[in-house]
């Protein structure tokens, strides 16, 4: 007993070590990894008098890439590996190129093995992956990515034409370093309807039985709860992981909601914070109204997904705010229990009728930060292949492919040259949405521009329906902040600061909207969050923010 | 405990032949010959070791990224050192002292109440002589341990609901339903409380063993001096458990800072911050949204250092009372 009880102790003692030295191992850094970057150019030509290379598919290439993939574009869990891959082994037929991908292990911390990989001595020539702006710069400064500035025009000249589309010129900043690099070629959606995941819904069949109209601003919200209240005893409910993203704050004209800070560009150019707004302000007094009226069930703040689904399937809940998921859930659930429930998604509440929702869940169109890198492991004489093979998501052909997959396969074309499944993906015993991840590379984030038919056509006719009702009519885009990028001291100081505010934040959010707290003290806490350096916070945004108008 | 008796004993023998003259020859002997004697032992204990080296070892060098600003791309060589400022960072954070109230008050809370639990457990099972109601009753016990730790609290959790089961008690007796969980003075007893059904059963399996090593011959004694039940738990069942006790004891003050987070991160919510909210949780939340290494290791190593004064105190003391320590 003696013994064990030591080892015991030196478990615990020492248990936490293992993490950090997780994370800490492989010490040295890459720094043989870039000399062939400074060595001859090779063919590859750059410069403003060099004419972009007319890319034919497949390339007529002998080399090889290997691609490590931050668990996107995996191959179907059907599959052993990407060998068997029907989309894997297509892609590499119609560019020319063999790739070897590499994924984290199934089940695998995804950050972590994304940190790991940097340590690595050698690293694969692709890394596709989420990343920020100001990290990609520290990667092109640790001399472990290429600048790809000057390459992208020459040998990727349909992702250069793409991010020039007037539709993603909103994005297309975004795209950069703080100094002007491109460091990558990024994933991209072709519209607000392919990010839009969260909304408002509804019991229509009960708005009919009341004879109400689906509520536009806070108030008719107000009287179809009461309403609900009165005619089926049911409330609002919610589960505040899909409650906090976006609210209803919108029909307060709110830019922000629960939980952290939120933060919003205002009409003069400045950044602010949503909470500490008046509109936030008459926002959480309605919501505290209802919760003291009874309108809001008081469980929502423990409930999750599945709680949820069970008071709405006992006819406990007439309106709430979820996911496009859940949706369809509660109404698979209605019609298999015959419970008579029409659940329908609604548009945003508004400040008046045909007013444009100021604040919804999706913010930015365009990009999602995934972007694949070339590694400076991966040799000059390879870079041109590299850049054709990422180019070929952005030509027309390519997009296809990654979208669709292969004609007369996957899809085909309708009569009005609509691509559609094929009975080989809408008849596949493991469900449409696996069938799809079979042939296409655009089912999560692929390196090519997602298509919002590709995502309109996978929707039930109703989900799609609830998706065109969040995103109708709105201004949210105009006013959220864009993908700045902090400097490592801001971001030091920012994380330091804001990790107290936002847990301030978030307790006292909740306590306004149950009245432990009193509304009246709004201005106390406002006061308590500038004591907090919420003002400090601000200027660091600031600053990133200007930097970024500055580009 | 009659094998920490045993090798107490052998110890004070080999510290006897160790004073003998001529030690550094005779040492190596004596090694090689336990070595021989006991090979097999020794080949079972390795694989631990080499657990112990290579996961617990090696990797501490990485402690020092707790005085660097790391970062993974350059390693640890690479990233810039900062001395303390990560440890100041943590104590001058807004939270640091409610973060440590609440950790302190409930490791303490278990100290108190989870802590002694199995030990009655054990106590009563102890008494208990029909055999198939002693192993249903332990069996049912150690149940609740192998649910695992999300649904055991996805259960407590619709309990706590106002349509839970709990709720319909308070509604029986004529209270008004409301969410428990929501409520601040309830966070601690629904912790403990659920904390006792999830762990005494499995818990009071180390007492049952520690109970059937005592030598039945002194309850006979006992009870030919007249001793009834009780007193033969007061006067032999107790002292024969209490080494074990004091041990775990011990071993539970050395982890008094290592309130589990995912239990807290279960269970807890916005409102319940100010007294759930713990050093775990907090970095949890600092950790997944920032990746902060540096500061994670910070605190830490601030955890370890201040577990290890515990484990310290509380051994001495417990050598002090006249326990056996665990060194």
């Amino acid at each position: 007993m003696k013994r064990r009880s030591l080892t015991q102790v030196l478990a615990i003692t020492l248990t936490f070590t293992m993490a950090v030295g997780l994370a800490g191992c492989g010490g040295e850094s890459e720094e043989g990894s870039n000399e062939s970057q400074d060595s001859g150019k090779g063919s590859v030509e750059i410069g403003e008098d060099v004419e972009p290379v007319d890319v034919t598919y497949p390339l007529d290439t002998e080399d090889t890439l290997t691609v490590w993939s931050k668990g996107q574009i995996t191959p179907a869990t059907c599959y052993a590996d990407y060998t068997e891959s029907p989309f894997h082994t297509g892609l590499a037929e119609n560019t020319g190129v063999e790739v070897e991908w590499q994924f984290p292990a199934e089940g695998a911390d995804i950050t972590q093995a994304y940190n790991l990989l940097l340590t690595e001595e050698v690293l694969p020539d692709i890394i596709f992956t989420d990343i920020m702006p100001s990290d990609a710069q520290q990667l092109i400064n640790d001399g472990i990515i290429y600048d790809l500035t000057e390459y992208l025009p020459i040998y990727a000249p349909d992702y250069w034409e793409t991010i020039h589309d007037p539709k993603y010129e909103k994005v297309l900043e975004s795209l950069t370093t703080d100094s002007g690099s491109f460091y990558g070629v990024e994933n991209f959606c072709e519209d607000l309807f392919n990010i839009t995941y969260l909304g408002p819904v509804i019991r229509q069949d009960w708005l009919d039985e009341c004879g109400l109209e689906a509520p536009v601003t806070l108030d008719d919200w107000e009287k179809v709860l009461v309403a609900f209240k009165e005619k089926y005893n049911a409330t609002m409910g919610f589960y505040t992981a899909r409650f906090n993203m976006s609210g209803l704050a919108s029909g307060a004209g709110a830019y922000g909601n629960f939980g952290g800070l939120s933060f919003y560009v205002d009409d003069d150019g400045k950044i602010q914070v949503a909470q500490t707004q008046e509109e936030w302000k008459n926002y959480v007094e309605y919501l505290n109204r209802w919760w003291e009226m009874g309108l809001i069930d008081t469980d929502s703040l423990t409930m999750d997904d599945v709680a949820m689904r069970t008071k709405v399937l006992n006819n406990e809940i007439g309106a709430s705010l979820t996911a496009s998921s859940q949706l369809t859930n509660w109404r698979a659930d209605a019609e298999a229990e015959g419970t008579g429930a029409n659940w329908v998604g609604i548009e945003y509440p508004r400040i008046a009728e045909g007013e444009p929702t100021c604040f919804i869940q999706a913010r930015y169109s365009g990009t999602q930060g995934w972007c694949a890198m070339i590694t400076t492991s991966c040799p000059e004489e390879k870079l041109i292949t590299a850049l054709e093979w990422l180019n070929y998501g952005y030509t027309e052909e390519g997009m296809m492919y990654w979208n669709y997959g292969t004609e007369g396969v996957s899809y085909y074309l309708d009569e009005e040259g609509q691509p559609q499944w094929t009975e080989l993906v809408t008849e596949d015993p493991d469900g449409t949405s696996t069938a799809r991840g079979k042939y296409i590379g655009t089912n999560g984030t692929g390196i090519s521009v997602q298509l919002a038919h590709m995502v309109e056509i996978g929707f039930s006719e109703e989900t799609a329906e609830a998706v065109y009702k969040w995103i109708d009519n709105t201004e949210a885009q105009e006013h959220c902040v864009p993908r700045i990028s902090l400097t490592e001291e801001e971001n030091t100081r920012y994380s330091d600061l804001t990790n107290a505010i936002n847990t301030y934040m978030e307790q006292m959010g909740y306590k306004f909207l149950t009245g432990e707290e009193s509304l009246d003290n709004f201005d106390a806490f406002v006061e308590e969050l500038n004591g907090m350096g919420l003002a400090e916070v601000l200027e660091i945004q600031q600053a990133a923010y200007d930097r970024f108008i500055g580009k | 405990m009659s094998r920490s008796i045993a090798y107490k004993q052998k110890a004070r023998r080999l510290a006897a032949e160790g004073g003998r003259p001529g030690s550094a020859a005779t040492l190596r002997k004596r090694i090689a010959r336990d070595f021989k004697r006991h090979k097999f032992k020794y080949l079972i204990v390795l694989p631990v070791l080499i657990y112990f080296i290579l996961f617990h070892y090696k990797p501490m060098y990485g402690i020092v990224i707790a005085f660097q600003r790391f970062r993974a791309s350059v390693g640890i060589a690479g990233s810039p050192w900062v001395g303390f400022d990560n440890f100041a960072r943590f104590l001058q954070d807004p939270y640091f002292w409610q973060l440590l109230r609440n950790t302190f008050t409930i490791s303490l809370l278990t100290l108190v109440f989870s802590f002694p639990a199995p030990i009655l457990l054990a106590l009563l099972l102890n008494e208990i002589r029909v055999r198939w109601f002693k192993r249903t009753v332990q069996t049912i016990s150690y149940m609740p341990h192998f649910i695992a730790m999300v649904v055991a609290c996805a259960m407590i959790k619709a309990f706590c609901q106002t349509n839970g089961i709990f709720n319909d008690i308070i509604a029986l007796f004529g209270g008004t339903r409301a969410n428990l969980l929501s409520n601040t003075s309830l966070f601690y007893p629904i912790y403990i409380l659920s904390g006792i059904w999830q762990g005494v059963g499995w818990n009071s399996i180390i007492y049952l063993a520690a109970l059937s090593g005592i030598d039945q011959e002194q309850y006979e004694a006992a009870r030919v001096d007249g001793a009834g039940r009780l007193r033969q738990m007061i006067s032999i069942t107790l002292p024969g458990l209490l080494p074990t006790i004091s041990m775990l004891l011990i071993l539970n003050l050395g982890s008094i800072l290592n309130v589990g987070y995912e239990k807290i991160l279960l269970l807890y919510q916005p409102l319940t911050y100010e007294v759930a909210d713990v050093i775990s949780t907090y970095v949890y939340r600092k950790g997944l949204l920032d990746a902060d290494f540096s500061y994670s290791t910070a605190v830490g190593l601030f955890n370890s250092v201040v577990n290890l004064f515990f484990l310290l105190v509380a051994n001495k003391i417990s050598k002090k009372m006249g326990q056996s320590g665990l060194f």
